[in-house]
């Protein structure tokens, strides 16, 4: 886990309106060093969004926002159709900007403060929730891929957790109840709460210690839980394990 | 060459994807005797294709379709959660560092062996460049037991979480860490490495055309 991800998590908890969401983004820029950053909900499921969006926080300057709302981009940007088409991550650079509306938008997207490098993260949740997570840096090609390289399975992990957030801050899981967690996933999560280490732990379920890690991973990630200790204590609170 | 092809864009590729959904049907109904559906075209189609997932695709130099997989985030539906979460001792695994592979084949028209290996090889590679790009950690895939041997062969053995069923049907639930020392060595294997990598940096270039 990189130190950026660390100190992402470690703020995490003290972000609970929807207000906190900028406060979040603005972390997230600062942490990683980036120009903007920029999390829209286009759907938070069910209904397939007709095209608005649901809630967003962009830390552009309000005229860019504004300005890109009112000229309805999203039909133009590279960004927003190759996110809706594709799961993986996209690296601005390689989408096709020669078609000459997009060249526009990008030029005046960089007269008005935006990174020229940009990363997009689509996320995807059950029943058709969609959002993308957007950083953009002002850089060389050359530094930018050094970045990326360096920092992929970190958006990875920020976009989700961002979408995570704001899930929390809306309710949208509540009604859902508990994640369904199977006893192999229980069984581990009590184990790492009692201070086993993960080499005992996967001698005693028998499993190697990459399946070990697959495992608590996913039952992390079914928590909401930011890292593993987040996951236990979510899990204990909500009597998943019992301690 | 390997291709990546993302699936809004199948269409541009007719030849490759009509036999990749053929050698499909060829693969898991015939050879290994899945209960999978097949469609008055003869291809082989479930119910992730539709749900955009990443095409690796092996073409050989007549344009023939030698072998591929897809790629999915295990954050959404997958196939090993579905339906072979009975191999990972019920877990449904989903994170969004951790991938899956499924429908992965290498097409019953290839003859040799040395080509089939050479056409798998170069398939795994594919995967594993895909995923450092994008971050991923580990991918996880079902697979008949008999290529558990193969794997073995290529020094590319996965952690086996579970297995269950008899004879030619036995299956393995499998783990693979995806890093940069994993690459190296699937890349020594391969002669083409170089062609693989750029075609995984290029990766979304055709998207919103």
């Amino acid at each position: 886990m990189s130190e950026r991800i660390r100190a992402i998590i470690e703020r995490l908890p003290e972000f609970r309106t929807v207000e906190d969401v900028r406060r979040f983004a603005d972390l997230i820029r600062d942490v990683y060093d980036v120009d903007h950053v920029v999390y829209v909900v286009m759907s938070f499921g069910g209904d397939p969004g007709q095209g608005a969006y649901e809630f967003g926080e962009i830390t552009y300057r309000a005229e860019w926002s504004q300005r890109y709302l009112e000229e309805n981009y999203k039909e133009v940007d590279p960004t927003v159709i190759g996110a809706v088409q594709s799961f993986t991550p996209l690296d601005w650079k390689r989408l096709d900007w020669s078609p000459r509306k997009r060249r526009n938008l990008i030029l005046e997207a960089v007269d008005a403060g935006v990174g020229n490098q940009g990363y997009t993260v689509p996320i995807r949740g059950p029943n058709g929730q969609f959002a993308v997570l957007t950083i953009n840096k002002t850089c060389t090609d050359a530094v930018w891929e050094r970045y990326l390289a360096e920092t992929a399975t970190d958006w990875l992990l920020v976009a989700n957790f961002m979408h995570q957030k704001v899930l929390e801050i809306f309710s949208v899981d509540e009604e859902k109840g508990l994640p369904a967690l199977s006893p192999r996933e229980r069984d581990a999560l009590a184990m790492i709460s009692s201070g086993m280490s993960r080499s005992q732990i996967a001698e005693s379920l028998k499993i190697s210690e990459n399946t070990l890690r697959v495992y608590l991973d996913s039952a992390r990630n079914k928590l909401g839980g930011l890292n593993m200790p987040h996951a236990v204590s979510i899990a204990v609170r909500t009597g998943i394990i019992n301690i | 060459m390997i291709r990546y092809v993302y699936a809004h864009e199948l269409d541009k590729h007719p030849r490759l994807v009509d036999e990749m959904f053929k050698d499909r049907a060829r693969q898991f109904r015939d050879r290994m005797k899945w209960d999978v559906h097949v469609d008055e075209n003869g291809w082989e189609r479930d119910q992730y294709d539709p749900l955009g997932p990443l095409y690796i695709i092996y073409e050989r130099e007549d344009g023939s379709h030698g072998g591929s997989g897809r790629l999915m985030p295990t954050t959404g539906r997958t196939m090993i959660g579905e339906h072979f979460s009975h191999l990972t001792d019920g877990v449904v695994i989903s994170s969004p560092t951790i991938w899956e592979i499924t429908r992965f084949c290498v097409s019953p028209s290839v003859r040799s062996a040395r080509e089939a290996m050479h056409i798998t090889t170069s398939l795994l590679l594919a995967g594993i460049d895909a995923g450092l790009r994008f971050g991923v950690e580990f991918y996880v895939a079902v697979f008949d037991e008999p290529m558990l041997r193969v794997y073995r062969s290529l020094d590319f053995a996965p952690d086996v979480m579970g297995a269950a069923g008899e004879g030619r049907k036995r299956i393995c639930a499998g783990i693979w860490p995806c890093t940069e020392e994993v690459r190296d060595k699937m890349a020594r294997r391969v002669a083409e490495h170089e062609q693989i990598a750029a075609a995984a940096r290029e990766l979304e270039f055709a998207i919103a055309a």
